[in-house]
């Protein structure tokens, strides 16, 4: 793997950038530290939605959050997708660019969801060999979010959470947890969300999500149309104490409230790592 | 299993419109498939939606999404081509493409390339007689055969639409961006015929020329330069070269 430069601490709390909130951010200064971008909207070759980015890139720090880098395709990466990617991103500056450990399609079809990866040694070097071509032609490193997911494979010989320490460590990215995610999977497959927390490389973390979901039968749903649910909170908190330099941020994707019902979640966040930082160090809970 | 023949066979049973019995974890997926790319297309079409109806926009695009596999990694591209499958679908409602060509272009305009705004001192110092007009961000232009413009805006202020109806004349629809602004106008003959040339590069000098043939009683300059004046004051213009 490439050397690149380590991705630059950062701490503070903040909120995935959504449409409805524009006028919110291009109007008066909002409580946030960052915002994060979903990188395919801004994708394109001008117009409003780069405009208002241009507007607020100059008053908040920001992270780039892709949704179809599909890191574990088994065909490798979309060369052309990476260049239109490193164009924005050498536009926006980001603090860092992110995307999922997942794949979305393969065979040129897409898909357009998160599809599932299995835990086998042959998903965990072509990951890492996508994540090299990427984090080359982005000139960066990258930080790679767990996926909810809802189907495992009968190959699978890592646990998730191995799995994930194992990229980090074979592939030079960080992480983005998603706490939600983490929470949805442990209930979806039977695991125990604390083995999670406990299992990865907490000091390789550089952005948490927090989000809500839904429920469909048996299975929890990663809709992000939810505010964040108790049980997540909980995770949260106990993730907590093992966490350091990071960027903590409210992720709502639909059924998306006014700015304000948001901006307490992030406080809610604030409040438990305020707590964190002030209690002795505990263990996660079970 | 290798990884590719695992995805290969999991793709397959997402795109596949009557698979094998699904686990309940696989039909999460396979119900996601479609419902985010139909979710896409109401986005886009927004217009065709509300004058099919959902049930008969939702056949459409379960027919799309089952013969147009998305190919992108953007999902603004999901409807590239929904407009000639819905053609396909409704031969004989000739409104129903139309609908289908301005949503879809209204919505390319939204994230055209940004284009200047055109200096006015490049008109004044022009040479009009070779002149050409470079025209703004995100054009596009199509004839038009029915009232779809009217029952486009109906559509979108909530409106009844009123019934369809076939233009008596021919007509020529134009969609660009003004500013920020995705924008459209429906034009008579002469002047969507002006316009067309003009895109492909003729001057406009000849584009008077031409309307001395159908007009040669009236000015035919002083006709163009009203259509001009519009023009620029529409940010139809961008450059003149």
């Amino acid at each position: 793997m490439r050397a690149l430069s380590p991705i630059p601490a950062f701490s503070g709390f903040g909120l995935g950038l959504r449409t409805p909130h524009y006028s919110d951010f291009l109007s008066a200064p909002q409580p946030v530290d960052f915002v994060e971008i979903i990188s395919e909207n801004f994708m394109i070759a001008g117009g409003r939605p780069v405009w208002v980015l241009d507007q607020i890139r100059q008053s908040y720090p920001v992270c780039m959050h892709g949704v179809s880098m599909s890191l574990g395709a088994s065909g490798g990466l979309n060369s052309e997708y990476l260049q239109r990617l490193r164009i924005l991103v050498d536009r926006v500056e980001p603090l860092w660019v992110s995307d999922h450990l997942c794949w979305t399609g393969i065979g040129g079809t897409n898909s357009h969801d998160l599809l599932p990866l299995p835990m086998t040694e042959e998903a965990l070097e072509r990951v890492c060999r996508n994540i090299d071509q990427a984090q080359t032609a982005l000139g960066r490193n990258l930080l790679i979010e767990n996926p909810s997911s809802y189907v495992t494979f009968p190959d699978d010989s890592y646990t998730e959470w191995d799995f994930v320490s194992e990229v980090c460590r074979r592939s030079g990215c960080d992480l983005l947890l998603d706490v939600n995610n983490i929470y949805v999977s442990a209930h979806n497959h039977g695991f125990n969300a604390a083995d999670y927390i406990r299992g990865i490389p907490a000091e390789r973390v550089r952005q948490i999500h927090l989000a809500g979901h839904s429920t469909n039968n048996d299975l929890l749903i990663d809709t992000h149309d939810h505010p964040v649910p108790d049980g997540v909170w909980d995770l949260f908190e106990s993730l907590a104490p093992r966490l350091d330099t990071v960027a903590i941020m409210i992720e709502r994707d639909d059924n998306i409230p006014p700015l304000v019902e948001l901006l307490a979640e992030v406080d809610h966040a604030r409040a438990i790592v305020n707590r964190a930082v002030l209690a002795p160090q505990a263990e996660p809970a079970e | 299993m290798t990884l590719a023949t695992s995805q290969t066979r999991f793709l397959d049973l997402i795109l596949n419109d009557a698979p094998p019995p699904l686990t309940p974890g696989e039909a999460v997926y396979h119900f996601a498939y479609r419902s985010r790319l139909l979710e896409a297309l109401r986005d886009t079409y927004g217009r065709v939606w509300s004058w099919l109806g959902d049930d008969a926009f939702d056949a459409a695009g379960r027919t799309y999404i089952r013969t147009h596999p998305p190919s992108s990694w953007t999902l603004d591209a999901v409807g590239l081509g929904f407009d000639a499958t819905l053609a396909a679908l409704y031969p004989d409602d000739p409104e129903v493409p139309e609908l289908a060509w301005l949503d879809w272009t209204l919505r390319q305009a939204f994230s055209a390339a940004d284009t200047p705004v055109i200096d006015p001192a490049a008109l004044a110092n022009a040479d009009w007689s070779v002149a050409r007009l470079r025209l703004a961000s995100g054009f596009r232009h199509r004839p038009l055969s029915t009232n779809s413009v009217a029952i486009w805006q109906a559509l979108s202020r909530g409106e009844t639409p009123p019934p369809v109806q076939t233009l008596r004349e021919a007509a020529g629809l134009i969609v660009w961006r003004n500013g920020l602004e995705p924008v459209f106008r429906t034009l008579e003959t002469d002047e969507y015929g002006a316009i067309v040339r003009l895109e492909h590069g003729a001057s406009f000098a000849s584009v008077c020329a031409d309307l001395d043939g159908p007009y040669p009683e009236t000015d035919s300059t002083l006709t163009a330069s009203k259509w001009l004046g519009q023009w620029i004051s529409g940010g139809l213009i961008c450059d003149i070269y």
